[in-house]
């Protein structure tokens, strides 16, 4: 009788820690799906594999810390100042160094990309110093059946879900979205039908830098800040993209959840250090078995091939 | 093929002599034959520190040099080269500390592991473009993982005693014919057969494989060389640095470096890698030579690549072929030209460089 009793609190507490990990998880993945649906917007319609992503993130969360600490306004006050000021930085970025690099070789451009983000880290490091940074807040945990959700990560995941939502409805429901899926499937094609697709681009550069900006503001309230945060997730954010294929928003939603929930498993019941290689070994085996991502072309908003030559 | 290009295209006016050695009449030729004797004259020019960056230049060159065969000639985007270089560090490291062996051997068993590694890697070419260059660099983060784990030493790394150092000198001339090796081997491979398959695979994978050409027979064979390559590189840093650990020794930034040094010089030329690396190198050498260099050094390197990569998009080695044929054009107008009349613009431009172009479509 004791050993059933022992036998089942032990059951309850692993079904407790299992709950935990999922809860982790899915917090992990409401940031890395903000992060890897920018990447992919921008790989969809222009091509190009844009490692300044994650800084773009990192930049967007300082500027919210410096929201939060300048003004000793609350954290919600920090999106409404980053996500219009990551917006007119990605149509700084789209003018400055996508629209002219338009007719380059694909390294070339990605080259360009990896400068931007040597720069925006450069530049952290000057203004904010390398110090980790967090903003003060009263950490609310709500615990339901011994499980804790910090109020961040409720927070985080209902912004995403929110996110992907206004995404969705931008991409199938609007003219612009229709531009941007055409844009994405035949950008010769797009321009012929008298679609304009600078317009189209700049307006898709702008829509996943600014979705990315939410990513830095979920990165604000839940970890610390350093001038490398986002640089460190670009490779989650690329394994992500990966599993979903290059090009769709459910891909990288399903992708993102995976993720997050994996490496969540493998850092509870294997070990921490194993946690980190999760996103390589993901990219290695779904690339072996399927070369062109887990998602097929079907459910792709964009046709493109997936090459490198932009 | 391309000597035979280059006789039919060469000016009429030259003399038989001029013709005989076509060395006199590319000018590329005489700049490398030039930076060579610049090379070889460096450690007697400069002071063991400039030594020691001309090393690491070095380094860079043959790190480049690989890449540019996978990545530049056969346009199949590598980002896990860290990968070999890293085998190559460690192989190297081990042999010199497990099992004592000369620098000698520590250098061809680095190549060995570096040649090696690329049978694992060559799965990759399942994924193309830019699936391949993110199957590489998670293979990549992947054997860096394993280092940390089962590697010796682990994450504390391994230090090798001084006395396997390559003293400045010496290490600089080492390194040298090891470039010269690798320089002679991309030309090489330039001028073969294999070269010409490769070329192909560049431009249409596709066309390429239609046409009778073994496409995964030649990536996984250039993979190949170009990880022997890599891990020379590999072995000739943890040589000099005597102290490696998978940070250090797996660090994606060498991926990065080889990339950056062949774009800034020239994708998929001969000597596009060598003039990347060396300006890719001077340009580190100025900025930390700036007052107080700090953070700000970071943000110079990528304003300097963005505005580089915006303003070259062929590399320095294309404009340089632009400015030549622009040049060219212009004096061919002014009449001044000792030319025939079919020797178009394009015709004096180095053929490393012509090459480039057209692999680039």
């Amino acid at each position: 009788m004791e050993d059933l009793k022992v036998h089942a609190s032990a059951r309850a507490v692993s079904m407790v820690e299992l709950a935990q990990t999922l809860v982790n998880g899915l917090s992990d993945a409401s940031i890395y799906v903000m992060l890897a649906v920018g990447l992919s917007l921008i790989f969809g319609v222009m091509g190009v594999i844009n490692f300044a992503q994650g800084d773009f993130m990192t930049l967007s969360a300082y500027v919210g810390y410096a929201v939060v600490t300048g003004f000793g306004v609350a954290t919600g006050f920090a999106l409404l100042v980053s996500v219009p000021a990551l917006a007119a930085a990605g149509a700084l970025f789209y003018f400055l160094v996508l629209r002219p690099t338009e007719s380059y070789p694909a390294d070339s451009r990605l080259l360009a990309t990896f400068g931007v983000a040597l720069f925006l880290e450069g530049i952290f490091q000057l203004v904010w110093t390398a110090t980790p940074l967090a903003v003060h807040q009263s950490v609310g945990v709500v615990a339901v059946a011994g499980v804790r959700i910090p109020d961040s990560s409720m927070v985080d995941f209902g912004v995403a879900a929110v996110s992907i939502s206004l995404l969705l409805l931008l991409l199938y429901q609007t003219s612009l979205g229709r531009s941007i899926r055409a844009a994405s499937q035949d950008p010769v094609g797009a321009e012929l039908i008298g679609i304009d697709t600078v317009r189209v681009k700049l307006y898709t550069t702008v829509v996943a830098i600014s979705f990315t900006s939410i990513g830095g503001f979920m990165a604000l309230t839940s970890s610390s800040l350093y001038p490398q945060l986002g640089f460190n997730l670009i490779l989650t954010g690329f394994a992500v993209v990966i599993m979903g294929g290059l090009g769709s928003v459910i891909g990288v939603v399903i992708g993102s959840l995976l993720l997050g929930v994996v490496t969540e498993l493998m850092s509870t019941y294997v070990a921490s250090a194993y946690a980190t290689v999760v996103p390589f070994v993901v990219i290695a085996l779904v690339l072996f078995i399927r070369p062109s991502g887990l998602i097929s072309q079907s459910v792709r908003y964009g046709g493109s091939d997936g090459g490198f030559g932009g | 093929m391309r000597r035979a290009d280059s006789l039919l295209s060469a000016p009429h006016g030259l003399s038989s002599r001029a013709r005989k050695l076509p060395l006199i009449r590319d000018p590329s030729s005489l700049a490398l034959i030039a930076f060579g004797v610049l090379c070889l004259a460096f450690p007697l020019l400069a002071n063991a520190y400039l030594v020691g960056v001309a090393f690491n230049a070095l380094v860079l060159i043959i790190l480049a040099i690989s890449w540019n065969l996978i990545g530049g000639v056969a346009r199949q985007p590598s980002f896990g080269h860290a990968a070999f270089f890293g085998a190559g560090s460690y192989s190297a490291a081990c042999l010199l500390l497990y099992a004592h062996q000369s620098y000698v051997v520590a250098l061809i068993g680095a190549a060995i592991a570096g040649g090696l590694l690329a049978v694992p890697m060559s799965p990759s070419f399942r994924a193309r473009g830019v699936y391949f260059a993110i199957l590489t660099l998670a293979l990549a983060e992947t054997l860096d993982f394993i280092a940390t784990q089962r590697f010796p030493g682990g994450v504390s790394g391994l230090t090798l005693p001084v006395v396997f150092r390559l003293t400045s000198d010496k290490g600089y001339y080492i390194a040298l014919i090891i470039t010269a090796l690798a320089f002679a081997t991309s030309a090489l491979v330039a001028r073969s057969h294999f070269g010409l398959s490769l070329r192909a695979i560049g431009a249409d994978i596709g066309a390429a494989e239609a046409s009778g050409v073994p496409t995964l027979l030649c990536r996984t064979n250039v993979l190949v060389v170009s990880g022997v390559l890599a891990g020379v590189a590999g072995a000739l840093y943890s040589l000099q640095q005597t102290f490696i650990d998978p940070s250090i020794a797996f660090d994606p930034t060498w991926s990065i470096l080889a990339i950056l040094a062949c774009v800034l010089g020239g994708v998929g030329t001969l000597s596009g890698p060598l003039v990347g690396a060396v300006a890719w190198s001077l340009l580190n050498w100025c900025v930390g030579r700036l007052p107080n260099p700090g953070a700000y050094t970071i943000v110079i390197y990528g304003a300097a690549l963005t505005l580089l990569a915006i303003g070259l998009p062929t590399g320095i080695l294309g404009a340089i072929s632009r400015g030549l044929g622009l040049v060219r054009r212009l004096c061919g107008h002014s009449g001044t030209s000792q030319e025939g009349p079919f020797v178009d613009a394009s015709a004096t431009v180095p053929e490393s460089i012509k090459e480039g172009q057209g692999i680039r479509g």
